[in-house]
């Protein structure tokens, strides 16, 4: 059995005096789509945060490919092949499209890779190839979406960690972002950890499934499991 | 010679560092008691010095710290006054505004001193005298020429001479000599010294039948002066008369030179300084200004003090230096004639002067506590200074 | 200045202040001399501001602008009466001085416009004022007065070019120090709030100061003469001078706005820059390392400020350890004149700026104010567009 791609044991964070993971232990098996679910302010964001070196936990590890990257700065978890798409998406609104995908290839250095990569991304999100000397800022939410994701598998990711794709995005457009997920997840071989409100689209795509309630893992199994559960499907799926 | 006085000297400011120690602990131990009293104990008398050591006019800071140093040295050498020798103690004003109050507050209420001798530039001059006025202390000056100075209060007193003077010799200069009609004034309008001394040129130059066809100023410090320039340029002036100092002086010259001005430039006292000629070159070269002294006039007083300066410090002395000297021997002879350092006792000595034989000219002070002298012209010729004129009272 | 404005009977003329009266009097009666009677058939508001504008404009550009308001003139001869005049006799401002003064400015604005690309590099990579910049710019001028003697000595270089490799290595000097300064001072206070490092920023510009000010520490206070390390040449063009120095600082500040423009938007580490100028964290889950790319921000505007500095020197040929307040100051105000972060903005500014002082420096009524006019015009650009000429309100879509 293959260890984890990434391990995170007895994680604890805070902010300030206050504690917003108190020792969470999960993992990711390689290929594999995991989603974290969980209410408002459950840790699922701080935990993605802690993960790709944002925040800096006061105990516990995480282990990525075997190496221990709790000290790393951000740019070198990067570097390693682990990328997050933060909440919000966070895309550069002063760059154009095109220049926010050359960011994501930041860290490569070979032209002709970037320029194939750029290729790949602009045929799976045509409506980006539209756009592409557009100033991302002048983008509709959707189409930010898409443009967050494609500039992470810009560095060519082993891991891609997506916070909340489908917050304030119509349904259509969630629909196709959602089956590129996927097709990246197939095709590219690439491991996901999402974290979403919408756990019944997350857990349609995923295999394995978190609960996280209040900074704890309350419950982890298969999705599917997971979205026949009763608890599970009165507190997160509506019933 | 030099040498047994500078080992005498050396060993009388030990002796004296040792006495003022001890006297320091024993009135460390009197304000335990009582009071610790100024002034001067142990056979000294002390003298408070404020010169711009530092900064923009550092040059006449440093020259008449030089003149009044050779000055207390001469004295302390031939015995001091009523039996006791000089301690000089300097402070820095660092060419600053703000900072002649501070350090003269120190020496009158901390140092205790007896007299204080300062400063050159008027502004400086300004701001401290209301704290000797206030404390009792007599304050003079060596070559504030701005009349204000002295009008303070009857505590206050200059060697030299003022620029109602100054300005009516240099509006002479410029009709007779330079045979200009036409001048344009180009003023410093951060000092007090360069306002008062526009003032009266003006004054006087209109007096002559001249015109003044631009006025205009610039703040000290400044680098570019190229906007006023070209106006002055401009209004075609004969002459252009700059009041200031002589940092600013050079740097006007040079942009003058720049934009085609070629016409004389002249000012006052302000610009004495060899580093006119250091920063300004071959841009200053030409150009006249008044001033108090120059090594090249004729005394038996002045040749001496000249040679004891060369020896000392390896150049001829200027203005500052020698106004340094004699108003540390003005100080001096009104002690011993007062016969005591009491504050009170020796404003009214120092107002008797009459007649002192100083290195600058004979010194007397009149009613308003100002030296009637003589000014000389000096004008920029190959990097030095040379002498042209004295114009007397 | 226009001499004896009269207004058409009927019009109103004030109330003005008292120096603007003076000038707009009209002429006496009995004047034997030359001079301009101007008639102003129009309402009051309108010739109100004629006769300010009149007033401030050089003679000239008076006549054009009282040609395109359609105003009669009728000159007696050209020239102005000297002896009628009762303030004081002023020679007419001509086209050639008004031309030289353009010039003057021009020339200031580029030292301006130098210094002010420092500011705003820095800013808008880091949102931060950098306070010490005038230091760093006193500093690198320091260290070419240092440098450029011993190096005559040690390589046998021409002028020109030992100018050049003193420029180039101060500017690495400075670029060091920026970064040690950074490292020091602000790195420990990344996650403060913005007035912190503000404070910290101009605590640390008052100790640079303070030091170089001492005797024993520093240079002293003193002013110093800065070697001239090329031959200034000055043209005549027509009546108006030009000095070569100040070309070559216009040279160079051209050449450096290049150079930036070129870097921050075609380069790797540019558009890093201008990542981390947007969002730090997301530019570090880019795979940038944002504290190298905030090092080297500081790195070139440092260099920037040195490249002022030694220009600055060779223009003025004096230094002295306060010599970077004013115009430092001046180039603030330049900076967001133009628009703070935006490169050409602050060389519109600082020429802007420049030009405007030595107009309003060479008007003797004005003279006085020229260093408060720079003030005056910060304050109603804040007013009026903060955002500066060239600078954009920015919109965000969430």
């Amino acid at each position: 059995m293959k260890p984890p791609l990434l391990d995170i044991r007895d994680l604890q964070v805070c902010y300030g005096a206050i504690e917003a993971l108190h020792g969470i232990s999960l993992s990711v098996n390689e290929g594999e789509i995991v989603t974290l679910i969980g209410g408002n302010g459950a840790g699922k964001s701080t935990t993605l945060r802690t993960v790709s070196g944002l925040i800096r936990a006061r105990a516990g590890g995480v282990r990525f490919a075997g190496e221990d990257i709790g000290q790393c700065p951000p740019h070198e978890i990067v570097r390693r092949g682990l990328c997050h798409v933060p909440e919000g998406r966070m895309v550069f609104a002063n760059l154009t499209v095109q220049e926010n995908l050359r960011m994501g290839a930041y860290l490569q250095r070979d032209a002709s890779v970037v320029a194939r990569e750029m290729e790949y991304v602009l045929g799976i999100f045509p409506r980006l190839r539209e756009r592409s000397q557009q100033a991302a800022g002048t983008l509709s939410g959707g189409e930010q979406q898409m443009l967050a994701i494609g500039r992470a598998l810009m560095s060519k990711p082993r891991f891609l960690m997506l916070d909340e794709p489908s917050l304030g995005i119509a349904p259509l457009l969630v629909k196709t972002i959602f089956e590129q997920i996927v097709a990246i997840n197939r095709d590219r071989g690439i491991t996901l950890l999402l974290v979403e409100q919408n756990a019944n689209l997350a857990l349609e795509v995923s295999h394995r499934g978190y609960v996280l309630e209040s900074g704890r893992v309350t419950l982890t199994d298969a999705a599917a499991a997971l979205r026949s559960n009763a608890e599970v499907r009165k507190a997160y799926l509506g019933g | 010679m030099i040498h047994a006085t500078s080992l005498l000297l050396r060993a009388a400011t030990r002796r004296e560092f040792l006495l003022r120690h001890s006297s320091g602990l024993v009135c460390a131990a009197a304000l335990l008691v009582g009071g610790c009293g100024g002034g001067g104990g142990e056979g000294l008398i002390k003298v408070g010095e404020f010169a711009s050591l530092t900064g923009k006019e550092s040059a006449f800071g440093e020259s008449s710290h030089n003149g009044t140093v050779l000055a207390v040295d001469e004295l302390n050498t031939a015995g001091g006054v009523l039996g006791k020798k000089f301690k000089l103690l300097t402070e820095d004003t660092q060419s600053k505004a703000g900072e002649s109050q501070t350090v003269v507050n120190k020496l009158v209420s901390r140092d205790g001193v007896v007299a204080v001798l300062g400063e050159v530039a008027s502004g400086r001059s300004l701001e401290a005298a209301p704290v000797c006025q206030g404390a009792g202390v007599p304050m003079i000056s060596p070559s504030s020429t701005n009349p204000d100075v002295t009008k303070t209060g009857d505590y206050i007193f200059r060697v030299c001479f003022i620029d109602p003077f100054q300005g009516t010799v240099m509006a002479n200069f410029a009709t007779k000599t330079l045979k200009a009609r036409r001048v344009a004034l180009f003023t410093d309008a951060k000092s007090d010294y360069s306002k008062g001394l526009a003032k009266y040129f003006k004054q006087q130059y209109l007096k002559n039948g001249g015109e003044i066809v631009v006025e205009l100023d610039f703040n000290g410090g400044d680098a570019d002066f190229k906007a006023q320039l070209t106006t002055i340029k401009g209004a075609t002036p004969d002459a252009v008369f700059v009041p200031g100092y002589y940092t600013d002086v050079a740097l006007i010259c040079i942009q003058a030179r720049q934009l085609g001005l070629p016409v004389p430039f002249f000012g006052g006292d302000g610009w004495e300084s060899d580093k006119l000629i250091e920063l300004g070159k071959e841009a200053v070269e030409g150009h006249y200004f008044s001033t108090h002294y120059h090594p090249d006039v004729a005394s038996a007083k002045s040749k001496a003090f000249v040679a004891a300066y060369k020896a000392r410090y390896g150049a001829a002395p200027d203005a500052m230096a020698a106004l340094g000297y004699d108003s540390m021997m003005v100080l001096a002879d009104g002690i011993r004639r007062a016969g005591s350092t009491e504050g009170s006792k020796l404003k009214t000595a120092l107002a008797a002067t009459k007649g002192f034989d100083g290195v600058t000219g004979a010194t007397t002070i009149d009613a308003e506590r100002n030296a009637s002298k003589a000014a000389v012209i000096l004008q920029v010729e190959k990097g030095k200074f040379r002498y042209l004129e004295t114009i007397n009272p | 200045m226009l001499v004896g404005v009269d207004f058409e009977p009927g019009t109103q003329g004030g109330p003005f202040p008292h120096w603007l009266n003076k000038r707009a009097n009209p002429l006496p009666r009995s004047c034997p001399g030359d001079g301009w009677k101007v008639f102003v058939p129009h309402s009051s508001a309108s010739a109100r501001i004629v006769k300010v504008a009149l007033c401030i404009l050089p003679d000239t550009v008076a006549a054009h602008v009282l040609e395109v308001c359609d105003l009669s003139i009728q000159p007696h001869r050209a020239g102005i009466c000297r002896r009628c005049w009762p303030s004081g006799p002023l020679d007419p401002l001509t086209v050639t001085e008004f031309l030289q003064q353009i010039v003057n400015g021009l020339a200031l604005g580029a030292i301006y416009a130098l210094i002010a690309l420092g500011y705003t590099m820095v800013y808008g990579v880091l949102r931060f004022i950098n306070f010490a910049h005038s230091d760093l710019f006193m500093l690198g001028a320091y260290a070419g007065a240092l440098i450029a003697p011993r190096l005559g000595t040690l390589l046998p270089l021409g002028g020109v070019a030992n100018a050049l490799v003193t420029l180039v290595l101060a500017m690495a000097i400075c670029a060091l120090l920026g970064v040690l300064i950074e490292i020091l001072a602000y790195r420990p206070l990344r996650d403060r709030p913005r007035l912190v490092v503000l404070i910290t920023a101009i605590g640390i510009s008052m100790l640079i100061e303070q030091v170089a000010q001492n005797g024993r520490l520093g240079f002293g206070p003193e002013v110093r003469r800065f070697p001239a390390l090329i031959p200034d040449v000055t043209w005549h063009l027509g009546g108006v001078t030009l000095g070569s120095t100040s070309v070559i600082v216009f040279g160079v500040t051209a050449v450096l706005l290049a150079l930036l423009t070129w870097t921050v938007k075609c380069t790797r580490v540019g558009m890093a820059m201008r990542a981390v100028a947007f969002n730090e964290k997301a530019a570090a889950l880019m795979g940038v390392n944002v504290n190298r790319i905030i090092s080297f921000t500081f790195a070139v505007g440092s260099a920037l400020a040195a490249a002022g500095g030694i220009l600055f020197a060779l223009n003025f040929g004096k230094i002295d350890p306060l010599m970077g307040v004013q115009p430092g100051l001046k180039a603030f105000v330049a900076a967001v004149l133009g628009g703070i972060g935006n490169l050409p903005g602050a060389c519109l500014g600082g020429i802007v700026l420049g030009v405007v002082e030595s107009v309003v420096g060479g008007n003797p009524r004005l003279t006085s104010y020229r260093d408060a006019v720079a003030f005056a015009v910060l304050i109603l650009i804040l007013l009026l567009k903060p955002e500066g000429l060239l600078g954009h309100r920015t919109k965000e879509k969430v």
